[in-house]
């Protein structure tokens, strides 16, 4: 078996591991396999010397310095789920972004800074709508003579309608705040690098 | 000899051997491998251990050949419990000599 055989043996068994771990354990290795060099051993002495690639793997485990994660619900399951998400952001950012047109990488903010738009329309017209209403609500506003008037609207109704009319207005708003609060974020992210 | 023993007697004798001088970790390897027999590749979890409990220290130095090296240095915590195990070696061999003298002189 020669050094890089030996060491390929050794990033299988620990596959599992965390990316950053294994290097940490291989580059240890690499740096054993250099310094017996210097003794002029050849790689067969070396690798007869450190023992079987699956007891280090194996004597890592026993010393709980790494921990094998075969699924989701081995471990911590947080850790892994953010450790999923970290891996997706990055291939997306490395994979699939760079071929995207440029009009595309733009368009997360287009939409932002669009539904951000809409949405303050929407609550100003939320909140126009509702004065008209309340306004000819509380006149009793009868177009057609001769249809029946509508009964009463209680002072209360009118108050609850109103009220309603200010509060749908006012969630539009937020989303609005929410939206361009995006599109700031990632111009500024863009601005910074 | 029975592996649970021996990886006792070694972390004993990695702390031992880093007490007097920082080593590298090939330099550990071969030292303790020339008194010991043992798989030369399970010293590097131990060390990694060590260095998780905060017993060792790892800084890197220039070599004269190739690349930096990984170097290893004990710490307060290491040297007050390589004390400790040291105390409790000596006991233990102490007390496992005596018992093997008395079963000599019966035979």
């Amino acid at each position: 078996m020669t050094k890089e055989q030996y060491l390929d043996l050794l990033r299988y068994y620990f596959r599992q591991a965390k990316a950053e771990d294994m290097q940490e354990i291989i580059s240890d290795y690499e740096e054993h396999f250099r310094s017996g060099y210097e003794q002029n051993l050849t790689d067969e002495d070396i690798i007869k010397a450190l023992g079987e690639p699956k007891q280090i793997y194996e004597a890592y485990l026993s010393e709980g310095i790494i921990t094998e994660k075969k699924g989701l619900l081995k471990g911590d399951l947080k850790e892994d789920l953010k450790d999923m998400l970290d891996k997706a952001q990055v291939e997306f950012n490395t994979t699939m972004k760079p071929q995207l047109p440029h009009y595309w990488q733009e368009a997360s903010k287009a939409v932002f800074v669009t539904s951000g738009t809409l949405a303050y329309a929407l609550a100003a017209l939320c909140w126009f709508i509702t004065l008209i209403l309340t306004y000819l609500l509380s006149i009793q506003w009868q177009p057609l003579a001769d249809v029946a008037p509508l009964p009463a609207v209680s002072l209360v109704t009118i108050g609850a309608f109103f009220l309603t009319g200010v509060g749908a207005g006012l969630t539009c708003v937020f989303i609005g705040q929410e939206c361009f609060k995006q599109y700031k974020a990632k111009k500024a992210k863009e601005v910074l690098g | 000899m029975k592996t649970q023993l021996k990886k006792g007697v070694i972390e004993l004798l990695v702390l031992g051997l880093l007490t007097q001088k920082n080593h590298y970790g090939y330099e550990i390897v071969d030292t303790i491998s020339d008194y010991v027999e043992m798989s030369e590749g399970s010293i590097y979890p131990l060390l990694k251990r060590l260095q998780k409990d905060t017993l060792v220290e790892t800084y890197w130095e220039e070599s004269i050949s190739g690349p930096p090296r990984k170097y290893y240095r004990i710490t307060e915590i290491g040297k007050a419990n390589y004390r400790e195990m040291l105390l409790e070696w000596q006991e233990f061999s102490s007390a496992v000599n005596r018992f093997l003298e008395g079963v000599d002189q019966h035979d």
